[in-house]
C-alpha cells in the first residue's frame, strides 16, 4: 500500500516517477516494447506502429484541446503538413545533403514548419473560442488539402494521386522495414509522452492549465494570452508534425485523402475516449481506437471464418458495434479511460481499506 | 558411439528428411486461401457490397472444376472502408492468419501503393486489384500487382477514339474529385489533341453526393457532344444522366469499367425510367447475359502492348483475372479494345 509520496529532497520533489509503482510501470512498458519489437509478427508490428504515429498526434491535440482547452478540428493538416515537408525536403535536398543525416534534419524542419503553420491557424482562437474556433480550425484542415490537392503544386506534393515517400535513414541505419521503423516509432512516442508530461511541470505548461480552467483570470495573472495560446498551438502542431513526418516515412505512400477531416475527428475522439488533459490518456485513447476495429474485426473473422457473404452484411456491423462503444464508454466514463484506470489503481493501492 | 563414415552418412540423412519434411508438406497445401479487402462500408461501399458475393461464386466454380492443380481453394474478405491503411493491416493479418494465403485482392489503387514495398521475400504474394490506374501497369516496379484489363488511360483512349470515329468535335470530362477520377485525365487531354476533338470542360464532383443540377447547368453551357464520365461506381452517374436528359441536354455519355455495371444500371432503369439509352462504355469483360462467341481482339497498338503483357505474366491460375471475371460467371475476359452498349 502506497499512502503518500515522501519528498526529502528538491530532488525528490522535482521527479516525474515519483514513487516505485511508477517506476516499476515504466520499466515494465519500456520491457514491453522491446519484447514487441524482438518477437512480435509483422502483423502486430503493423498495427503497434499505426497506434505509435497516431499516438504523438493524439498527444499534441492534448496539449491544445486537453490542457489549453481551445477546441481544434483541424488537426489533421498539421499531421499532412509534417508528412509532405518531410517527402519534400528528402526530394529537395537529395544529394546536397548525405543521406545518413537527412531524417535527422528532415524531422526537425517538419516539426518546425507544421508548428509555423500551427501559429497562423491558432491566431483566430485569440479572437473566438469553444465551437467558432472549432470551426475556424476545420477550415485550415480542408485548406491545407486543397492546396496538397493543387495541379499546381503537384510537382512537389503529387497532387490528388499522392507522393512515393522515403526510407529514413539514421547515419547509414536504413530504416526500410517495419520492425525497424517500430523502434523508432516507439522511441519517439515514449519521448514525446515524457517531454509532455513534463511540460506541464514548467511555467509554460501550467500557465496553459490557467487558460484553460478560465482565461480572462489568467490574463489578470499576467499570463500573456497571446504568446501562450499560440505557444500552445506551435507546440501541439509540432507533434502532430512529428506524427506525420513518421506516417511519411512508415508509408510507401501518402495520400492527401489520408489527412482529411476523418483524422481529425479520429484524434479527438482519441483524446476524449483516453481522458482530455491527462498524459496518459492519448494511450488508452488509441489503444481503444486503433485495436478495438482490429479485434472485432479478428473476432467477426474467427465466429464466420472469414468468408465474404458473411462478411458483407457483418462490415456495417462492426461500424455500428465500434460507435456503440464510443458512446457507452463517454455514457458511463465521460472523464476516460484513463479515469477508470485511476480508480483501478487506487483500489489497488489502498486494498484492503478501500475499494 | 564413435562417428563411422557410415554412421554420419546416416544421421545427415535423417537430418534432412526431418527437416525438409516440412517444406516438402508445404508444396502441397490442403486448400489455396485468397483473400480480399474490400470496401464495404465507406464511400464506395456499394461497389464492395457488390463484389463481396461473387468471390463466393468463384470459389465455387474454380472448385467444380477441380481447384488449382486438384487443390480446393477458398475466399475470404474483409472490409475496409476505403481506407488503405486498414487495407494494409488486412493483409498483414491475412498473412500472420492464413498459412496457405496465395492470392490478395486489394481495394484501392492507394492500398496496392502502400503494400508494393512489403511484396517482397516471403511475404510476396500475387495481387490484384478494384483498380485499373494506370501507374500499376508497371511489371518492373510492381512484379506481384495484375491489371487485368486495360487501365483507366486505355479506357479513355478507346473512347476518344470512338467519338473520333463517330466523327464527334467536343467532348467533357467529369470525374470524381478522388485519385480514382483523375486518374486518366492528362492522358485524356493529350489523346483529345492528338485526334483533333477539343476537351470543352472538365468538372470535378464529389464521389458521392455530388450537387447534380450545378454540374449539369456547366455541361450544358458548355455544350459538348460528349461526355466522359470517370471514377463513379453506383453513385452520381445515373444522376447526372438523368438530370442532362431533363434539362433537354443531347450530349451523349460514356463511361470506363465501374460505370458500366449492369446491376446499377438496371436498378436505375427500373426506378427512373429509360433514361440511359445511348450510354456507352468500355466493358472488358463478359456481361452474364452474354451468349455470343468470344470475338477476336480490336486492340489499339497501347491495349495490345498492355494485354500481351499480361499475358505473358499470367500463371496458371490465372489470378490477375479470376475475381473480376467471376462477377459475371464468366471467366474468360473479353476483348480488351471493344466499346459495348450497356442493355437497359
Amino acid at each position: 500500500m502506497i499512502t503518500g509520496n515522501l519528498k526529502a529532497s528538491y530532488a525528490a520533489d522535482e521527479q516525474v516517477f515519483d514513487n516505485r509503482n511508477k517506476r516499476a510501470f515504466l520499466y515494465a512498458a519500456l520491457l514491453g516494447l522491446a519484447a514487441l519489437a524482438g518477437f512480435a509478427d509483422d502483423y502486430v508490428i503493423l498495427v503497434a506502429c499505426q497506434m505509435g504515429i497516431l499516438l504523438i498526434a493524439v498527444v499534441g491535440v492534448n496539449v491544445v484541446t486537453g490542457y489549453t482547452g481551445l477546441i481544434s478540428l483541424g488537426h489533421a493538416a498539421f499531421v499532412a503538413v509534417g508528412a509532405y515537408t518531410v517527402t519534400i525536403f528528402h526530394e529537395a535536398f537529395a544529394g546536397a545533403i548525405p543521406e545518413g543525416l537527412m531524417a535527422l534534419i528532415a524531422i526537425p524542419v517538419a516539426m518546425a514548419v507544421s508548428a509555423l503553420v500551427g501559429i497562423i491557424v491558432g491566431l483566430p482562437s485569440l479572437r473566438v473560442k469553444g465551437l467558432y474556433l472549432a470551426v475556424a480550425t476545420l477550415s485550415a484542415n480542408f485548406i491545407v488539402i486543397f492546396l496538397i490537392e493543387q495541379e499546381a503544386f503537384a510537382p512537389w506534393t503529387g497532387g490528388m494521386v499522392g507522393i512515393d515517400t522515403p526510407a529514413p535513414d539514421f547515419l547509414g541505419w536504413t530504416l526500410d522495414t517495419k520492425r525497424e521503423m517500430f523502434v523508432l516509432i516507439a522511441a519517439l512516442g515514449v519521448l514525446t509522452l515524457l517531454a509532455v508530461q513534463n511540460l506541464f511541470r514548467t511555467r509554460v505548461g501550467r500557465a496553459f492549465i490557467a487558460i484553460r480552467d478560465r482565461d480572462y483570470s489568467a490574463e489578470i495573472m499576467g499570463i500573456s494570452l497571446l504568446r501562450t495560446k499560440l505557444t500552445s498551438f506551435a507546440i501541439s502542431a509540432a507533434l502532430c508534425g512529428l506524427s506525420g513526418a513518421l506516417f511519411a516515412y512508415f508509408y510507401a505512400r501518402i495520400l492527401p485523402e489520408q489527412f482529411e477531416l476523418a483524422l481529425s475527428l479520429e484524434l479527438v475522439a482519441a483524446m476524449i475516449v483516453g481522458g482530455m488533459g491527462r498524459t496518459m490518456g492519448p494511450v488508452f485513447g488509441v489503444a481503444v481506437i486503433v485495436m478495438v476495429p482490429e479485434v472485432i474485426k479478428s473476432i467477426f473473422g474467427v465466429a464466420t471464418g472469414g468468408e465474404a457473404g458473411v462478411a458483407q452484411l457483418l462490415a456495417p456491423l462492426q461500424e455500428i458495434a465500434f460507435g456503440l462503444l464510443i458512446v457507452l464508454f463517454l455514457l458511463f466514463e465521460p472523464l476516460g479511460l484513463n479515469h477508470m484506470a485511476d480508480r483501478a489503481l487506487r483500489a489497488l493501492n489502498r486494498w484492503p481499506f478501500a475499494r | 558411439m564413435t562417428l563411422t563414415r557410415r554412421s554420419f552418412l546416416a544421421t545427415g540423412a535423417a537430418a534432412s528428411a526431418a527437416i525438409g519434411a516440412p517444406m516438402i508438406l508445404r508444396a502441397q497445401p490442403s486448400e489455396y486461401v485468397f483473400g480480399a479487402s474490400l470496401p464495404m462500408t465507406g464511400p464506395f461501399a456499394t461497389a464492395g457490397q457488390l463484389v463481396a458475393p461473387t468471390l463466393k461464386m468463384f470459389e465455387d466454380l474454380a472448385n467444380e472444376d477441380g481447384g488449382i492443380g486438384g487443390v480446393p481453394i477458398r475466399t475470404t474478405a474483409e472490409d475496409s472502408g476505403y481506407i488503405p491503411q486498414n487495407a494494409l493491416a488486412n493483409y498483414q493479418r491475412a498473412l500472420a492468419t492464413e498459412e496457405n494465403l496465395v492470392f490478395y485482392y486489394g481495394d484501392s489503387t492507394g492500398f496496392m501503393k502502400l503494400v508494393a514495398p512489403e511484396l517482397r521475400g516471403e511475404n510476396a504474394r500475387l495481387m490484384g486489384s478494384t483498380s485499373f490506374a494506370s501507374e500499376l501497369a508497371d511489371p518492373e516496379k510492381n512484379p506481384y500487382q495484375y491489371l487485368a484489363g486495360p487501365s483507366y488511360e486505355d479506357q479513355f483512349d478507346i473512347l476518344l477514339e470512338n467519338i473520333a470515329a463517330e466523327g464527334g468535335t467536343t467532348v467533357a470530362f467529369v470525374y470524381s474529385n478522388t485519385e480514382f477520377g483523375r486518374d486518366p485525365l492528362e492522358r485524356g487531354r493529350a489523346k483529345a489533341a492528338e485526334l483533333g476533338i477539343e476537351v470543352v470542360l472538365e468538372e470535378s464532383t464529389k464521389a458521392q453526393g455530388a450537387d447534380i443540377p450545378t454540374h449539369v447547368t456547366k455541361l450544358a453551357q458548355a455544350n459538348a457532344e460528349y461526355c466522359i464520365l470517370q471514377g463513379y461506381v453506383t453513385g452520381v452517374w445515373p444522376q447526372l444522366i438523368g438530370g442532362a436528359r431533363q434539362f433537354g441536354l443531347p450530349t451523349k455519355f460514356m463511361g470506363t469499367f465501374w460505370g458500366m455495371e449492369k446491376l446499377i444500371a438496371d436498378r436505375v432503369t427500373a426506378e427512373a425510367g429509360p433514361f440511359l439509352d445511348g450510354y456507352l462504355g468500355v466493358m472488358p469483360y463478359r456481361y452474364s447475359y452474354d451468349a455470343e462467341p468470344r470475338r477476336a481482339t480490336r486492340a489499339t497498338p497501347n491495349t495490345r502492348r498492355r494485354t500481351s503483357r499480361a499475358r505473358r505474366s499470367r500463371p496458371t491460375c490465372r489470378p490477375g483475372g479470376c475475381n473480376r471475371s467471376a462477377r459475371w460467371s464468366s471467366a474468360s475476359p473479353r476483348c480488351a479494345g471493344s466499346t459495348k452498349r450497356a442493355r437497359s
